[in-house]
């Protein structure tokens, strides 16, 4: 047992390291049985400090999380078997039919679109690490059900979804310039219901993003809206992509 | 490494956390299910464990609303990577406080300005700030049992695991409030979560 690093279970345990230390803490932990040990035994004790200051959470946190993770793909576990039809959420059910979403007035709620900028910003950037799980994108490469679709309004561009992975990788076509004070702006839809995906820039070669999709998807669009975006689509798109069918 | 649970209920014997509605082995079964997608199973590890995670990020980056982010950022991770929790090396709650705890540190620690800010205050409110905020009922076992065994430390070893594990610190930090060389800081945490372990019966 090397005795320094012995000293560092308590610090570690506690998150109280500086990250080289951690780093080295932790491979260490592969070679020192009984450091390991204790450090279990630590992690189990500091959950309690924890448990001892628990807060009733605000409503809002349970909402939101539940809208989340219809939309957040998940990582596939680390041996994980490849059978897409094994892997697919249940309750995949009721699908709306797709070109009624931007005629109905916005309900969404402000939370969603700042989760999927953190869902788009954080989490699926955050899966792209060296030892993570494979990345959305990857998936959607390499899935035995992905499928290229082509869009049913505006022309040029596709997606390719493959829904065992909650994701599609949308190529939107080349987009001429927009005036001053607009931009485009790419969502995901559930019916009647549409998700920001963020903006897409004007460009005279096709581009592609990826997106997280639920079983609850049925099209991805783009329309245009003032500089900025918006918090639901504003105007008609000018390209879609339908998911299902 | 063994699996390990929390077994022993320092003062009031026939109820602990594992008693609980919502035990041990079902936090472990509801993370099996939500690797392989159930949204209800989330759902009822959220009724389980929302506290926990909500009130220690509280705790931990202070303001509600960055709390709440923070939380969501965290059961968000868990949606995601349930399949890669191992019930062999360690409990459900042991694995979502972590996972929790990191988040929040790396949330104060970003803010560096403000970190630094509230370490010159941190000294003094450190220890009594539990007693503020809307507490959840149903961990009253764990809250009871923290109190007394956190008494059984030493000053140094007391303040040395708070200041780290709720206000965020690193050990440099710590070391630097309580006018404490840096080795001596990491000797008394260690000391600390023996004493803790100890007290608690955190069983292998």
């Amino acid at each position: 047992m090397n005795a320094q690093l012995h000293v560092d279970t308590g610090a570690r345990a506690l998150d109280a390291l500086l990250p080289a230390e951690a780093a080295a803490f932790d491979r260490h932990l592969d070679t020192c049985p009984s450091c390991a040990t204790e450090y279990g035994e630590f992690t189990e004790t500091v959950a309690l400090l924890g448990s001892a200051v628990a807060v009733e959470p605000p409503p809002s946190l349970h909402v939101s999380l539940m809208r989340l993770i219809a939309i957040t793909p998940q990582a596939p576990p680390p041996a994980a078997e490849p059978d897409p039809a094994s892997s697919e959420p249940p309750g995949r059910a009721e699908r709306v039919d797709r070109p009624r979403w931007y005629r109905r007035p916005p309900t969404l709620l402000a939370a969603v679109i700042i989760a999927v900028a953190l869902i788009a910003g954080g989490v699926v950037v955050a899966s792209q690490g060296t030892s993570g799980p494979p990345t959305a994108e990857v998936c959607v490469q390499r899935a035995a059900d992905a499928r290229v679709i082509a869009p049913d309004v505006g022309a040029g561009g596709s997606v390719r979804y493959a829904p065992s992975c909650h994701a599609a990788v949308v190529t939107t076509p080349k987009m001429p310039k927009l005036a001053a004070g607009n931009d485009y702006q790419l969502w995901v839809m559930a019916g009647d219901d549409a998700v920001s995906a963020g903006l897409v820039s004007a460009s005279a070669t096709p581009s592609s993003v990826v997106v997280p999709v639920a079983a609850a998807d049925t099209a991805v669009g783009v329309s245009v809206e003032p500089s900025g975006g918006s918090r639901t689509p504003t105007t008609d798109p000018i390209w879609v992509v339908p998911l299902t069918g | 490494m063994v699996g390990r649970s929390l077994s022993a209920v320092p003062d009031d014997p026939g109820r602990g956390p594992g008693d609980a509605p919502g035990s041990e082995d079902d936090a472990a079964e509801l993370l099996r299910r939500i690797a392989q997608g159930h949204t209800e199973a989330f759902e009822s590890f959220y009724r389980q464990f929302g506290a926990r995670v909500f009130g220690l990020c509280r705790r931990v980056v202070r303001d509600p609303g960055l709390a709440e982010e923070v939380a969501q950022e965290v059961f968000l991770e868990i949606w995601r990577r349930a399949g890669y929790f191992d019930r062999s090396k360690g409990s459900a709650a042991g694995w979502v406080m972590s996972v929790t705890h990191s988040r929040a540190v790396d949330r104060v620690r970003s803010t560096q300005a403000s970190a630094d800010r509230e370490a010159k205050v941190a000294a003094s409110t450190a220890s009594r700030e539990s007693d503020t905020v809307v507490e959840a009922v149903e961990h009253r076992w764990e809250r009871r049992a923290v109190r007394r065994c956190l008494l059984t430390l030493t000053d140094i070893q007391r303040e040395s695991v708070t200041l780290a594990y709720y206000n965020g610190y690193t050990y440099a930090q710590v070391a630097h409030l309580l006018e404490t060389p840096l080795p001596t800081v990491k000797t008394r945490m260690r000391d600390g979560l023996i004493r803790l372990r100890d007290c608690l019966k955190v069983a292998r």
